[in-house]
Order: structure tokens, then sequence, then C-alpha cells
């Protein structure tokens, strides 16, 4: 695709900030935890389309940093929803507005 | 095909915000994944955009099922979408994307530079093999941090089962006093007839 890197940064933009209003408006712990897939996507477009472009000191660097993206994506889906079935296990919360009243 | 792209991944993640239900929410960011992933091997990063298409959708809908699978269906249940402030995080987050979107505009010259052939694989074997070392880290302590986190241990099935047999030993109790309240006054009427 021929469009240069500003085009994905301004993607990438969008996303982070729908990502962010998704993980913090959010009040179901899984829906919160799925929008951040939508903040992580955001810096692996970004990534994605200034490697297409070929900045950076080295090939593809991008690239591999997006792979790392997408690997801490799944990181941290699986260990969100570790803590999420801790957390309902614990003081049967299913949403985030009652984590507060939660006593440490 | 890039602005298509763009405007079917804004329109998946604007749904997947505004569905009140959490299933519907949760496959809607599937789709966004998948998106992604396209959007990535149309930019030239081919197995970056198959990683990318296949993982996180595929890691989400593990996620899920394993939750519903194991008692924790309420989790993933309806209830109430939003929080209480969502004007204010909605309005925060259009002006943060604003400047993020006008600070990337201003940054990049938009400039097309040929792409080179160097392979994702490549790059991570030869070029950034620490950058390598460091996901595959993640993914394996991610992977026991979540099984720990997640698991039943033996001391919480034996709280678990502790507190089970108290609560049928209360509730047995809580009859038997019923039943000999039930019997007292009984025998008072029958006293109170003869």
């Amino acid at each position: 695709m021929s469009v240069g890197p500003a085009a994905y940064l301004v993607l990438s933009a969008i996303l982070f900030g729908a990502g962010t209003v998704g993980v913090v408006a959010r009040r179901q712990l899984v829906a919160s935890l799925a929008s951040l897939s939508i903040l992580f996507a955001a810096p692996l477009v970004g990534a994605a389309g200034v490697s297409d472009a070929g900045y950076g000191t080295l090939p593809h660097q991008g690239d591999a940093i997006g792979a790392v993206i997408v690997v801490s994506l799944c990181a941290q889906l699986a260990v969100g929803g570790a803590l999420a079935a801790l957390v309902y296990r614990r003081s049967s919360i299913t949403d985030s507005d009652s984590l507060s009243d939660v006593d440490a | 095909m890039f602005y298509v792209l763009a405007a079917l991944l804004v329109a998946s993640a604007l749904v997947a915000l505004a569905l009140p239900s959490t299933r519907a929410s949760v496959v809607a960011v599937m789709v966004f994944d998948v998106l992604v992933g396209v959007l990535l091997m149309a930019a030239g990063s081919l197995l970056l955009g198959v990683i990318a298409l296949v993982a996180p959708a595929a890691v989400l809908a593990v996620v899920v099922e394993v939750l519903r699978r194991n008692g924790y269906g309420d989790l993933i249940r309806e209830g109430p979408a939003f929080a209480g402030s969502w004007p204010v995080v909605v309005v925060a987050g259009a002006l943060l994307t604003a400047i993020v979107a006008f600070t990337a505009n201003d940054s990049a010259p938009g400039d097309h530079v040929a792409n080179t052939t160097a392979s994702l694989l490549t790059v991570l074997h030869y070029r950034t093999p620490v950058a390598a070392g460091v996901a595959l880290a993640t993914a394996l302590v991610a992977l026991l941090g979540a099984v720990l986190i997640g698991r039943t241990g033996d001391d919480e099935r034996h709280v678990d089962a502790t507190a089970e047999l108290r609560r049928l030993r209360e509730d047995r109790a809580a009859a038997r006093r019923q039943n000999r309240a039930a019997a007292a006054q009984a025998r008072r009427q029958r006293r109170g007839d003869a």
C-alpha cells in the first residue's frame, strides 16, 4: 500500500484513543480486558507503518517491535483473564467500579 | 485498500466500545484483531500480519472459553456496560486522539520509501535477538503466571469445602430450630384446645 507513515500514525492515534476510552469506560472486567486489544493495536499499526516506509536504522525494525507488542498483548490477555477469575473467585465482583469496595 | 481497512478497523473498534453486551464486545474485538492482521499483511509485514491475525483473537477466545467452562460465566454475562463517568472519558479520549494524531501528522512527512526484503524472522534472528528473547520470555512468564494466578490451589479447595460443610450444617440447624418451634407451637395449641 502506497500511503505514507503519517496515515498509519493517524490511524494509530485513533485506535489509541478508542482503546483508552474502552479500558476506562467499560465496567465489565472482560470487556475492559478486550478493549486492551484495541489499545495494543495502536503501536502495532504505527510500528508497521513506519517499518513499511523504511524508517529506522534497521530494515523491518518496526516488525520486530510489532512482534514484541503482539506477544505482550497475548500475555496481558492471559494474565488479565486469570486476574479477573481470581477477583471473581475471592469477591464475586464482575465489574471494575466495584473493585474499590474490596477490602485489601 | 489502506483507507478501506482503516475505516473497517475504526468501525469495529467503535462497535466493540459501544456494544453493551460483553460477549458481543469480545466478538467485535476478535474481528478487530483479524482486521489488524490483514492491515499488517497488506502493509508488507506478512509474517507479523499472520501472527497478529491469529494470536490475539485466539488467546482472547481461549480466555473467554476457559472462564466460561470453569464456573466464571458471570464474568461474561450481561451487566452494566459503562462506568458512570463515561462522558468525561469519551471527551478525554477524543482530545487524546486529536493531540496524538496532529503530532503524528507533524512528525511524519508521509513520503514512502521502498520496502526492504528482510523478513521478520531474519530481523529477529540476526538483528534483534534480544527482542526475540524478551518476547519468548514474556510469553513463557505470562503463561506460567496466568496458570499460577488462575488455578484453584489445594488450600482454596479445602477452604471452599469447609465453608460448604459449615453452610450445610447451619442450614440443617436452622431447619431443626424451625421444626422444634413449629412442634412447640402445635403442642401449645393442643393444650389450649384441651
